[in-house]
């Protein structure tokens, strides 16, 4: 008995000693420094075996006694086998335990990382697992720093994707890239997770840095984590961004392309993550925990998951809240540093020599184009290269032409040089827009080509123009839009390169007032590199309108001073409606346009001129208001100080034009170059004839939700047995006959009768009949 | 009638054979008859004798079932003259050696047999294994499971019978820190109360054995060998030559300058700390007879003699053990 009680107490399991030591670790200093020497006597063991092993593989190669030598080999790795077991759980063991004795297992870290380091190729796969989550777990009790960790999972990362040790038998290669790389990932998020930890940011980007330096394809991973660690928000810097531009440039395809990708698609790719953070909140409901803990028995275990519950969301609203204040919403491009000597180099390196192209395939190639133009488009970079370099690929049969001619437009601003535009947009006219190409193909180019004016007017000759335009008359639909929106935009921008036909009366009425306020003689057409921005304040035309229309509900105290503005408006409150009810107003425009110009080549030219000029001059000083930016800017910043009132006001307004814009409602036509010109609505609608299916599928789409027509005779409403009343009807008239109450019917008299009818029929008119 | 026979046998054919009790049934007309006559079989896979390749049976020693290792420890046990001079000593030993640690005693004793046979026919194997066998003496010495612990002694014991003066060389202080270990000492002193340790450690029959290895260890460790041989037979005109020359001629134990860890795979050690005073330089240490002495007396003597002195008090098996060591101790310094 005795016996049994003292085994009771004595710890012969690591488990159990670990929980003794955990709890009480000064008693149990004897125990736990017997089984630090314990490992570290299985330690030597182990490294001596791996000598052997590589003794051994040695000696096979001399030749000798085969079969000894197999064997030998055969008894050293099974003797590792045999200790893995007990060794990982000796690590396990103290690690865990380690933080209470920190004096005597000071090397104890030292010489797991080592082990890791040096002789990773020899040790089993479970031994490095487990001393990769030991140093974790280290790490997490805060005795090893974090940027120690961190410089052994690197080396080993590396040294892992590197072909000649993934290659060797039972390797676990993979297993250990997936493992090294999560538990980077996890440490970086973990050490991110309250305020930056910028010191060991800044020391994993140089070595991120570093790799990246390397002419060998180990950058990948820095590549790999620097994407992964943006898109989940923890790296937002430009020094991230930083990171990712040597990646582009690197010399290997893979790590090139892992760069462009990122800057095409990191964005979007954090947006979701964001998103899809945000939708998954709810789960842990707590009053229903709470309700619960109500209702059912009351237990202690109960009560602790309702606490546990409560404290997880606790938490993860206060993560939320400092990921929100902590992330900025800059996207990769604009955190560049040096934007143009990126894109210089990008393309000179990747699309620029003839021979170095052959690294890239056609779709990655388009990427990089893809890359190029955003950064060209955002940044108004000079890149005259590029230019020339999308005519090669400017074709009808090229693949994926739409994508390419959706980077050529991009890549366009004004102020590039209109001649080297003219070339690509002549040439994307004659390869796509005649009248031997399919439709798609016409509306492909001329959306192209619209897509390029709007960014840069300047880059069509006129009549090029002109001759483009008549293709608004032509019968396919798609092509005809894209003439038409053609003609709108030039109509905006610059309607004296269209032919005076196609002006339009608005445009016409601008032209001449233009005229009327210079020379005749000076040319009032755009010129290239004349400034045309004002700068103003986002939204300000936004604002300026509401004041406009809500002056008139509510009258200021500043109606004197801007008297005689207000007085303006007030007369153009269909100019307000104007705005809103666009497309109507547009189609009356067109019609009176050409109405108009009919008239005007009716009568003498010289004449015109001046009559219009008389006739509507009223009619210009209620369009004189045009919601331009400039013009708002004049109007509300020059006389008056935004209160921050007006500037809530203000970002309400423009959320909402900028839903307005979402919903396909182009208010102001505001030319931005970041957006992103969308390659697959370049074709424009395209309709194929419908397949049967196709047909039937769009019937029963329609037919959704409604009840099902036809004929409701011979239906019961509510499912019942039939009535007596109908029983009877349905009886043999031979049966019926001679009853009384059929043979009554003949004998009554004319007054019964005629009260029996009076009856039914007020019975009839009770039921609405 | 008028049929003929021909006939007569073709109908035969198809009739049915009636089936009767007791009588076997006839058997089918395609039937062959494969029975023969010889004066003796011999089947090639079927041999009943025992395989003489041994190297074959050396996974046995990892068989789960622990007669089964038993039983092969003691087949090895049995062909050991004839495989003695042979390559299979090497994975023999390898594959052996860590079944020191093996949970089961019956096990052990006959690693323990089997190592005292090789010891007995030639040394030499021992010798070169010695470092395999330090290793793993070392890890029973500090095993968890006590039955292995208070066995790893008697490995000790038996190594030190055969090859004393390597295994000194090699592990001088790691056997003594081990011993102490096992002996339930403390390397540090401060946790005598340690209780279950404590009484654990007191168990008189194995504390015995423990004071006789950690005798015959202090007495391999720290006297001289030569001056021991010298006291029997007195060569001295021989060796005056050789004396001169020795320090110059290649060392006559193997590895000579192991030490130097030329071809040794160890992890650095970066941070001195207390325990590297003492498992620290080891192998440095280790090396020659007044070096092992010194140190064995600037850190050692005292507490064994402490314990030692608590232990004679005690009486019985052990104090005589103790009072031995005692001596030893007394005779050295």
């Amino acid at each position: 008995m005795a016996r049994k009680g003292r085994a009771a107490i004595l710890p012969n399991n690591i488990i159990l000693l670990q929980n003794l030591v955990k709890r009480d670790p000064e008693s149990y200093k004897e125990e736990f420094l017997q089984q630090y020497s314990h490992y570290e006597s299985l330690r030597d063991i182990f490294m001596m075996n791996g000598m052997a092993s590589t003794g051994s593989t040695g000696m096979a190669n001399n030749g000798g006694d085969d079969g000894a030598n197999r064997v030998k080999t055969n008894s050293v790795g099974v003797n590792g086998n045999a200790s893995v077991g007990e060794l990982v759980e000796l690590i396990g063991f103290i690690s865990q335990v380690c933080s209470c004795f920190p004096q005597q297992t000071a090397n104890f870290t030292n010489e797991l990382r080592q082990l890791l380091l040096e002789h990773h190729k020899t040790l089993p796969f479970e031994l490095k697992e487990k001393i990769l989550t030991s140093l974790t777990m280290l790490r997490n009790k805060g005795v090893i720093t974090a940027e120690q960790l961190i410089q052994t999972l690197f080396p080993l990362l590396i040294a892992y994707s590197l072909q000649g040790n993934s290659l060797g038998l039972n390797s676990h290669a993979k297993e250990l890239r997936k493992l090294i790389y999560n538990n980077l990932v996890t440490l970086l998020k973990n050490s991110n997770l309250g305020s930056k930890n910028q010191k060991l940011n800044k020391s994993t980007q140089a070595i991120c840095f570093n790799l990246l330096d390397q002419p060998d394809s180990q950058g990948i991973w820095a590549a790999k984590l620097t994407r992964e660690l943006w898109r989940r928000g923890i790296w937002d810097d430009s020094r991230t961004v930083e990171i990712m531009t040597q990646a582009a440039l690197h010399n290997d395809a893979k790590i090139a392309l892992s760069g462009i990708m990122f800057f095409l698609d990191a964005d979007r790719e954090r947006e979701e993550t964001f998103e899809e953070n945000s939708d998954d909140e709810d789960d842990v409901d707590v009053d229903a925990l709470k309700h619960r803990l109500e209702i059912n028995k009351k237990t202690g275990k109960r009560a602790k998951k309702l606490k546990n519950a409560i404290n997880t969301v606790k938490k993860r609203n206060n993560t939320k809240g400092q990921t929100n204040q902590n992330f900025l919403n800059f996207s990769a491009i604009h955190l560049l540093r040096d934007p143009q000597g990126f894109t210089e180099r990008l393309f000179k390196e990747h699309l620029g020599g003839s021979k170095r192209n052959s690294k890239f395939d056609m779709n990655q190639r388009i990427a990089i184009m893809q890359l190029l133009s955003r950064l060209i488009g955002t940044h108004k970079l000079t890149v005259l290269g590029i230019y020339t370099y999308f005519l090669k690929y400017l074709t009808p049969k090229q693949t994926d032409v739409t994508k390419i001619m959706a980077a050529s437009a991009q890549a366009c601003h004004d102020l590039v040089p209109p001649e080297t535009l003219q070339i690509l947009v002549r040439k994307i006219a004659d390869e796509f827009v005649s009248d031997g190409v399919a439709n798609e193909v016409a509306a492909a180019g001329l959306n192209t080509i619209r897509e390029i004016c709007s960014r840069a007017p300047l880059a069509i000759e006129e009549t090029l123009l002109q001759d483009l335009i008549e293709y608004k008359a032509s019968k396919a639909k798609g092509v005809n839009m894209a003439a038409k929106s053609l003609l709108s935009l030039y109509r905006d921008i610059a309607p004296e390169m269209l032919k005076r036909k196609d002006r339009g009366k608005t445009a016409t009425l601008d032209i001449i007032e233009k005229r009327n306020k210079n020379d005749l003689s000076k040319d009032i057409r755009l010129q290239y590199g004349v400034e045309q921005g004002i700068q103003n304040i986002q939204g300000l035309e936004l604002l300026a309108k509401w004041k406009r229309e809500h002056a008139t509900e509510e009258q200021n105290d500043e109606n004197d001073v801007n008297n005689w503005e207000i007085d303006s408006d007030h007369g153009s409150d269909v100019d307000g409606d104007w705005v809103t009810v666009d497309s109507d107003k547009e189609y009356n425009v067109d019609v009176d346009s050409s109405d108009d110009d009919d008239d005007y080549n009716k009568k003498n030219q010289n004449d015109s001129d001046s009559d219009l000029d008389l006739d509507l001059s009223g009619d210009e000083k209620e369009t004189g208001i045009v919601d331009t930016p400039a013009s708002a800017f004049q109007e509300l910043a020059a006389t008056r100080i935004l209160t921050p009132a007006d500037f809530a006001k203000l970002r309400e307004l423009q959320t909402e034009d900028k839903v307005m814009k979402q919903m396909g409602y182009q208010g102001t036509a505001s030319n931005n170059n970041e957006e992103i010109v969308d390659a697959a609505g370049l074709v424009g609608p395209v309709k194929y004839k419908q397949t049967r299916e196709e047909r039937i599928a769009k019937i029963m789409e329609g037919r959704e939700g409604r009840e099902k027509f036809g004929s409701r005779k011979g239906k019961r409403e509510g499912g019942h047995s039939t009535t007596n009343r109908e029983k009877q009807r349905k009886k043999n008239f031979v049966m019926m006959i001679h009853k009384r109450s059929v043979t009554g019917k003949q004998k009554m008299s004319l007054r019964d009768k005629q009260k029996v009818l009076r009856a039914h029929i007020t019975k009839q008119k009770k039921r609405g009949h | 009638m008028g049929k003929s026979r021909k006939q007569k046998q073709k109908k035969k054919d198809f009739l049915k054979k009636k089936l009767k009790v007791g009588k076997k049934t006839d058997k089918p007309s395609n039937h062959t008859d494969t029975s023969f006559v010889a004066k003796s079989i011999s089947l090639k896979n079927q041999h009943l004798e025992h395989e003489t390749d041994l190297s074959k049976r050396l996974t046995l020693l990892r068989h789960h079932n622990a007669t089964v290792r038993k039983e092969t420890l003691q087949d090895y046990e049995k062909h050991l003259p004839d495989i003695i001079k042979t390559q299979l000593m090497t994975p023999l030993l390898t594959h052996a050696i860590p079944l020191i640690c093996d949970d089961n005693l019956s096990v052990r004793d006959s690693l323990i047999e089997l190592l005292e046979e090789v010891g007995k026919l030639d040394v030499h194997v021992l010798i070169l294994h010695c470092n395999i066998f330090v290793l793993y003496i070392n890890m029973a010495m500090t095993h968890i499971v006590p039955r292995i612990q208070m066995d790893s002694t008697r490995f000790l014991a038996c190594l030190l019978r055969y090859c004393s003066e390597e295994v000194v060389r090699q592990a001088w202080l790691k056997l003594l820190n081990g011993l102490i270990g096992v002996l339930g000492w403390g390397i540090f002193g401060n946790n005598q109360a340690s209780g279950a340790l404590q009484t654990k450690k007191r168990d008189s029959k194995y504390t015995r054995v423990h004071l006789d290895v950690l005798t015959e260890l202090i007495k391999d460790g720290c006297s001289d060998p030569e001056l021991l041989s010298q006291e029997g037979e007195n060569t001295e005109e021989v060796d005056d030559v050789n004396e001169s020359f020795k320090p110059f001629m290649l060392a006559d134990y193997p590895q000579p300058y192991e030490y130097l860890k030329l071809f040794a795979r160890t992890l650095k050690k970066t941070k001195s700390t207390q325990t590297d005073i003492l498992s620290g330089n080891v192998s440095m240490n280790n090396q020659d007879l007044d070096s092992r002495r010194t140190i064995f007396k600037d850190q050692y003597l005292s507490k064994i003699d402490k314990q030692v002195n608590s232990i004679i008090k005690d009486g019985g098996d052990c104090g005589k053990s103790a009072n031995n060591l005692k001596q030893l101790l007394e005779e050295l310094f």
